[in-house]
């Protein structure tokens, strides 16, 4: 009971992040055309939009935050690995519990100063400092959904370690074996 | 707690969460806000939003997805297989020549792709298989893999570059200028070695007359087979040509690379619909990865300069009373030091704003000691036993390839890189001159 109601918590993050992280990837063509877009009609039509500039930093910020808690998943973030290639797979598991709630703690702080600068992008109306001003909010809003979807994929992949360290026994067999015990 | 007591607290946490494998930007983000709430409280939080905007609102960090957009398309389009098929057309008579190309090609692709772990691991899946089945000796092969796609980060656009400029304010167009010097020499000493290596043992390159696979035949194929390989050299040169002519700024020139890879997969025959998706997957993962190092590292940067290190090192440097170029050769053994366990995003960006101002009061040039600082990454990356780039050779290595033979595949190319680093901290111009007679 517990066992399957643990899998579906973690499938669930599992599901929420990766379709948040591809979204955000489609968004990769996107700013790459919008930038080239900017390029050609600056250069060849001599008519520079007003908007390209903040558009494609905003496209940025977007795809680097909300991409942070699927590159998790897969693994993919950069770390030391001298020690923890050469540690028992339980240790492993203790080893990512420690790192990984330093890891929440960082994140919560980043979701919860980022929630005081949406309350004063929503009742300041701050703008971008730019000719098109596009307002701020959604992006503080951004990075807070960010936060929470790699808080999220954090939390399960501790859940998956805690449950491995207490049984001996994986919470769910993935198709990519990592090395890690997850 | 005084900013020495910090130090040391920061840097003690800093080993226990590497060793611990965290993620590095979450580790370390995390660890400057903790010691940084116990000895100033929450106030200091407020770092984290001024960080996010200036991390997240910097134009030349946009560079950063566009070059690895680039990078991606160009080498998922056979770009590396069209510019290997030319430079065999042009040298395949040469001993050593599969050797030389690869050289030559990986560490475009390296350039393309501008970061070492990618660089090596692009340039060995297309290279490395065709040096072995040639009866290429294993540590030359091997070596020369290491050697060219590790050169990536010194061989412009470089994404290390662009974050060292920046992190520091310095022009990335000087940056790149900077390096491309360094860049060639390096590049001609690695084929020296390897000509003369060949040579004085033939046997390390065995001379075949027809490569199969690799050997245009008919004039049309050799035709066709140039006109590529030139191709994608010529992106590059317009990539790069138009950041130095002050026609566009990196990240517009990052969009020029990505419209001209485009253009080239469609050139050769390609372009699908899936390639661009692919592509564009596979960068936001790096693009994600990258910044959440960049952010990390910055939130702990701006916290242990807000705190007064960069005083700390100011006299602890004037202290030693030594002379300025030991000042600077120590800083160089740090960097060399640290490469050996940590990344090279991550010692830029941990030591560019903390060594340049001081390099730079010490009467310095500021691009000087960031091709410095790049070159030495690039050697401390490589240094067995612990370089992690050494790692990436062994995943792409077949199986019987052991860390023993790896270790002593890439000594005389460490060795080599080391040479080219002695010369440029000895003769500032050969960094120097190019930027100062381009760009005044």
């Amino acid at each position: 009971m517990i066992k399957t109601t643990l899998q579906r918590l973690c499938l669930s993050v599992d599901c929420l992040v990766m379709l948040a992280g591809k979204a955000a990837s489609y968004l990769m063509p996107i700013l790459a055309l919008t930038v080239s877009f900017e390029v050609f009609s600056r250069y060849i039509l001599a008519q520079p939009t007003i908007w390209a500039y903040d558009l494609s930093l905003f496209m940025f910020g977007y795809i680097a935050a909300l991409g942070g808690a699927y590159a998790q998943q897969q693994r993919a973030h950069i770390n030391v690995d001298i020690f923890y290639l050469s540690t028992s797979p339980k240790g492993k598991c203790v080893f990512n519990l420690i790192s990984f709630s330093l890891g929440i703690f960082f994140l919560f702080l980043i979701a919860d100063t980022s929630f005081g600068k949406l309350e004063e992008a929503l009742e300041f109306d701050y703008r971008r400092q730019s000719e098109w001003a596009p307002p701020t909010f959604h992006f503080w809003l951004m990075i807070i959904v960010a936060s929470v979807l790699f808080i999220a994929q954090l939390a399960r992949d501790s859940i998956a370690d805690l449950y491995y360290i207490i049984t001996s026994t994986r919470l769910l067999e993935l198709k990519e074996e990592n090395p890690d015990g997850n | 707690m005084g900013i020495e007591l910090l130090t040391v607290v920061l840097l003690g946490c800093i080993l226990v969460f590497f060793a611990l494998g965290a993620p590095v930007g979450l580790a370390l983000g995390g660890i400057a806000m903790a010691v940084g709430y116990l000895t100033w409280g929450d106030s200091l939080f407020n770092v984290i939003p001024t960080t996010l905007e200036s991390t997240y609102f910097n134009f030349i960090l946009l560079a950063i997805p566009l070059y690895i957009y680039m990078g991606q398309l160009l080498t998922r389009s056979g770009i590396g297989d069209a510019m290997f098929n030319a430079t065999q057309l042009l040298i395949g008579k040469v001993r050593g020549s599969l050797a030389i190309s690869v050289i030559g090609v990986c560490s475009m692709i390296g350039a393309m792709v501008g970061i070492i772990g990618a660089g090596i691991m692009t340039s060995g899946s297309i290279a490395l298989r065709p040096m072995l089945e040639r009866g290429y000796d294993r540590r030359l092969a091997l070596g020369v893999i290491m050697a060219g796609g590790g050169l990536g980060i010194l061989i412009p656009p470089s994404i290390p570059m662009i974050m060292f400029a920046a992190s520091t304010q310095n022009s990335v167009g000087r940056m790149f200028l900077g390096a491309m010097v360094p860049a060639l020499l390096t590049i001609l000493v690695l084929v020296a070695y390897v000509a003369i290596s060949c040579k004085l043992n033939p046997k390390k390159a065995p001379l075949h007359t027809e490569l199969e696979g690799f050997t245009p035949e008919t004039p049309t194929e050799k035709f066709k087979t140039l006109r590529d390989g030139l191709a994608a050299l010529a992106l590059i040169f317009i990539v790069l040509g138009s950041i130095i002519s002050g026609i566009a700024t990196p990240t517009e020139s990052g969009a020029i690379g990505v419209v001209g890879a485009i253009l080239l997969s469609i050139l050769f025959k390609r372009f699908k619909p899936q390639l661009f998706l692919a592509a564009g997957y596979q960068t936001a993962t790096l693009v994600s990865v990258a910044m959440w190092v960049l952010f990390g590292a910055s939130v702990f940067s701006n916290f242990h300069l807000l705190m007064g290190v960069q005083g700390m090192v100011a006299d602890f440097t004037n202290s030693l009373d030594l002379p300025p170029i030991m000042i600077i050769i120590m800083f160089q053994i740090i960097m060399l030091l640290l490469g050996f366990i940590i990344d090279e995003f991550i010692i830029v960006l941990m030591c560019a704003p903390l060594f340049t101002p001081i390099a730079v009061s010490l009467g310095y040039d500021p691009i000087w000691f960031g091709v410095l600082m790049i070159l030495n990454i690039l050697i401390a990356v490589q240094t067995p036993p612990y370089g992690f780039a050494l790692f990436y050779l062994k995943g792409i290595a077949p199986p019987d390839v052991s860390m023993g033979d790896i270790y002593r595949s890439v000594a005389p190319f460490v060795m080599l890189n080391l040479l080219v680093l002695i010369l440029c901290m000895a003769f500032p111009q050969i960094v120097l001159w190019l930027p100062n007679a381009v760009m005044g």
